[in-house]
């Protein structure tokens, strides 16, 4: 079976994706590094919500909503940094709290292993009212997962609440690198794949994960 | 064999698209569903507390009271407008609450209103029985779930907003108690009690599974799925196990007067949710709600003489 996508290039593929590119994993690491010090947390949330808050036009309970999310992804954030969950790491991706990057780690034992897949992670102004929106910046051959990194996870969506985090939600997503959900799929195909010719789904995870995200 | 489904489903919109002359389509269900969604968006999280005999008037002209929610106006719940062509069974129901109630408070329909009328009816009762042994109880009970929350895994770091919020509404204690209302239609701060409560079912479901899993277990593969799905979600609706989790938590009796069209006995009939373990205080107070199917508003009872 030749699966189209599987001809295209890195290259191609990377400039094919909305996005534009994930920024280099040094001047990520320097950024989080640099979050996770206490001294430099306070800074992007006040820029942040003041930005944010601008936008909210003048509604005092908007601002007050605002500042209490800024609040929660604070200490989240200073969460994460001190107990960071193993094979995973997330963080602000500048000096806005509301625009997180994160990497994976694929999960040894599964097609995934050896791979280094990054996140976009956004924080909507209601949070933790409203969810996060998580993707996939790194391409993978996954059935929950399609072409424009969107997942598909009950978390994400109706079942998200409040009293979930984002290290959290990033559990659950590292999770679904190792128990697929074929039954509830984005990528029809490949969920059909999995199903029915296991062998063959595994070897192109494999090769997207060889040829995407070392 | 992938082929073959593929062309199947292919086909599938075309056979909808030929169909749809005679029922309405999906798109057009669709639009229907967020256009009722928003209108019930423009309501007050929390109304304001109305007399049936004033709801009995405004339905004499419901378009009229219909025009007026559009801006600044609590709603004006037209129950009897409601149900104005409905059963008789109905009618009987709401003549029986204007003879046996003072009045109601409608709360928003957006799948949180057992909690929210819930969680304003407490703080409210709290309120009124301010310096009472009750009121002291109710508050030591309320405390007591910061530590539950702990003991069954929640991280209460993260969520002290949460019961800090909870914990001022319960410490209400201006004169005017308008402004308690105010307070719950802060969507913030009222959103931020609802979820409070939520998450405080969740953790007692979690504590005393043996009591609760047995009522879930036919519908949900495992209690904390069922919790994942329609507890810990805001906007889920809420069932007689949510009801019976608040009543053990606080220790209140909680009645449900069903305007539904079954037949009743005597007037209105009501479903009565005890606590197993009450409150050992005087003069109980307790919570009363109306229930119609998929919503709950708050109740205000005449009191007894």
């Amino acid at each position: 079976m030749s699966d189209p996508a599987a001809r295209t290039t890195p290259a191609a593929a990377t400039a094919a994706a909305p996005a534009p590119a994930p920024a280099p994993a040094a001047s990520w690491q320097q950024s989080s590094a640099a979050a996770a010090g206490s001294g430099a947390a306070s800074a992007p949330q006040a820029s942040a919500a003041s930005a944010l808050a601008k936008n909210a036009g003048k509604s005092v309970l908007k601002a007050s909503a605002l500042s209490s999310s800024a609040k929660r992804i604070q200490k989240e954030l200073a969460e994460i940094s001190l107990d960071p969950p193993c094979n995973l790491s997330a963080g602000p991706k500048g000096d806005n709290l509301y625009e997180w990057v994160s990497t994976i780690m694929g999960p040894a034992g599964s097609p995934y292993a050896g791979g280094v897949f990054f996140l976009d992670i956004t924080f909507p102004q209601d949070y933790p009212f409203k969810p996060p929106k998580v993707v996939y910046r790194t391409r993978i051959y996954h059935c929950n997962i399609n072409s424009q990194g969107q997942i598909c996870l009950d978390i994400l969506k109706d079942n998200w609440s409040p009293a979930l985090t984002i290290s959290k939600v990033l559990l659950s997503i590292c999770s679904l690198l190792t128990d697929c959900n074929p039954l509830d799929p984005l990528v029809g195909s490949i969920a059909q794949q999995y199903l029915n010719d296991r062998e063959e789904h595994d070897r192109i995870a494999r090769e997207w994960t060889r040829r995407y995200a070392c | 064999m992938s082929d073959t489904q593929a062309t199947t489903n292919a086909a599938d919109p075309a056979g909808g698209a030929a169909a749809a002359d005679a029922r309405p389509s999906d798109e057009e269900i669709l639009r229907y569903e967020r256009q009722i969604k928003a209108g019930e968006m423009e309501m007050p999280l929390v109304g304001d507390m109305v007399g049936f005999q004033r709801l009995h008037e405004a339905s004499a002209q419901p378009e009229a009271a219909d025009q007026g929610l559009a801006g600044v106006a609590p709603a004006q719940p037209k129950l009897t407008g409601e149900y104005e062509n409905g059963l008789p069974v109905y009618m009987d129901k709401i003549d029986h609450l204007k003879k046996t109630c003072l009045g109601m408070r409608s709360v928003r329909k957006d799948g949180n209103c057992f909690y929210r009328a819930f969680g304003f009816r407490l703080a409210e009762l709290v309120w009124e029985n301010r310096g009472l042994p009750w009121h002291r109880a109710v508050l030591e009970r309320a405390t007591a779930t910061k530590a539950l929350m702990t003991t069954m895994g929640y991280d209460m770091s993260i969520l002290e907003d949460f019961w800090e919020k909870f914990e001022e509404v319960l410490k209400f204690d201006k004169e005017d108690r308008s402004e308690l209302a105010t307070s719950f239609r802060t969507e913030y701060i009222s959103d931020t009690v609802v979820c409070y409560l939520r998450l405080i079912t969740a953790a007692l479901l979690k504590r005393d599974r043996d009591l609760y899993e047995a009522f879930v277990l036919d519908s949900y593969p495992t209690l904390e799925s069922f919790i994942g799905e329609c507890v810990e979600p805001m906007n889920v609706e809420s069932d007689q196990i949510h009801i019976v989790a608040m009543s053990n938590i606080f220790g209140i009796d909680i009645r449900i007067a069903n305007l539904d069209s079954t037949r009743a006995e005597k007037g209105i009939n009501f479903h009565e949710i005890s606590p197993m373990e009450p409150m050992q205080v005087d003069q109980s107070p307790i919570i009363t709600l109306l229930y119609r199917p998929g919503h709950y508003d708050v109740l205000y009872p005449r009191p007894i003489v």
